[in-house]
């Protein structure tokens, strides 16, 4: 038996295997299987299988193990294998602006998780869509129904005593900012998602 | 990691690399294909390959993104083989390239014919 040709290729596969520890241990077998098989369809292939030189050609040609192992965690240029999913954005933009109405908070980080994971935007229209819509019409509508608790109470609470209802306009001027914010919190909501809807598109 | 020995790479084998995988595809847009031959195709070309090992796991990219499909074949000669064969998702991935192809390299080829 060839047993020093053998012993190379053990000690090539077993190269692999320590490079590939930090793979799912599905696909470093899945390689190392399919290194394996490389190596045995080349050698049958040969006139002189068990040659030494012939495996020692075989493995120098499959390469440095440290750089097979790299390739599989590189971040590959992307196949355009499917157009874009037609229902992502909308559902994104969807939840960026509403999310906050239907599921407090939760609804628009979920916005906010589905704008990261694709939909072809750029990284500066992301950081646009996460910033100028904190909440979305969630936190607005929060703060308009604040406004509304806070200007109802104090109003019919100061204003009873019969004392001019200086305190009364003192808090209706922090409601009538708190109903500001609220305005502009949904309007800059509306335009970061205007400008999400708008751009982006494959060119 | 990957990325430190991706950037000891020099630029024309990242770009190879980047296109190696529509290589593959086009190979396999007739007929399957085995990996040793595969390999041995794209070595035949000049420049196209440094290291044949990088090919399995491009393969595997392949086949998770659904672009190729494999089958397990006894063989003639030696272990049974892994037949890679192009899936309508693939060839779909394919075409779409071309085009940009085409028209990447006649963009550049305008500025670099003198």
């Amino acid at each position: 038996m060839a047993t020093r040709t053998d012993q190379l290729v053990d000690d090539y596969l077993a190269r692999v295997a320590r490079h590939a520890a930090a793979l799912p241990h599905e696909r470093r077998d899945e390689l190392l299987a399919e290194l394996t098989e490389h190596i045995a369809t080349a050698r049958a292939e040969t006139e002189t299988p068990d040659a030494e030189a012939t495996v020692r050609t075989i493995l120098d040609r499959l390469g440095d193990p440290a750089e097979i192992v790299a390739q599989e965690t590189v971040t590959p240029v992307r196949v355009d294998a499917a157009p874009d999913r037609g229902w992502y954005r909308p559902v994104t933009l969807a939840c960026l602006l509403l999310g906050g109405l239907a599921v407090p908070v939760v609804g628009w980080v979920a916005g906010v998780v589905l704008l990261w994971g694709g939909g072809r935007w750029s990284t500066r229209q992301r950081i646009l869509g996460t910033v100028c819509t904190p909440g979305g019409f969630g936190t607005a509508f929060l703060i308009a129904a604040l406004w509304f608790l806070f200007a109802d109470g104090s109003d019919s609470g100061v204003c009873r005593t019969g004392t001019q209802c200086t305190a009364s306009s003192g808090s209706l001027g922090a409601a009538t900012i708190a109903l500001l914010v609220a305005l502009a919190c949904a309007a800059a909501s509306v335009v970061a998602v205007a400008v999400l809807a708008r751009s982006g598109r494959r060119g | 990691m990957s990325g430190m020995v991706e950037g000891e790479l020099d630029q024309t084998t990242q770009l190879r690399r980047g296109l190696l995988p529509y290589c593959v595809l086009a190979l396999l847009r007739d007929d399957e294909c085995y990996g040793v031959r595969i390999v041995r195709e794209l070595s035949a070309v000049d420049g196209m390959m440094t290291s044949e090992g990088t090919v399995y796991p491009l393969l595997s990219r392949l086949r998770r993104q659904g672009l190729v499909q494999t089958r397990w074949a006894e063989s003639p000669a030696g272990p049974p083989r892994r037949y890679y064969r192009i899936t309508e998702a693939g060839r779909a991935a394919l075409d779409a390239f071309v085009l940009q192809w085409r028209r990447t390299r006649d963009a550049v080829d305008h500025f670099l014919t003198p």
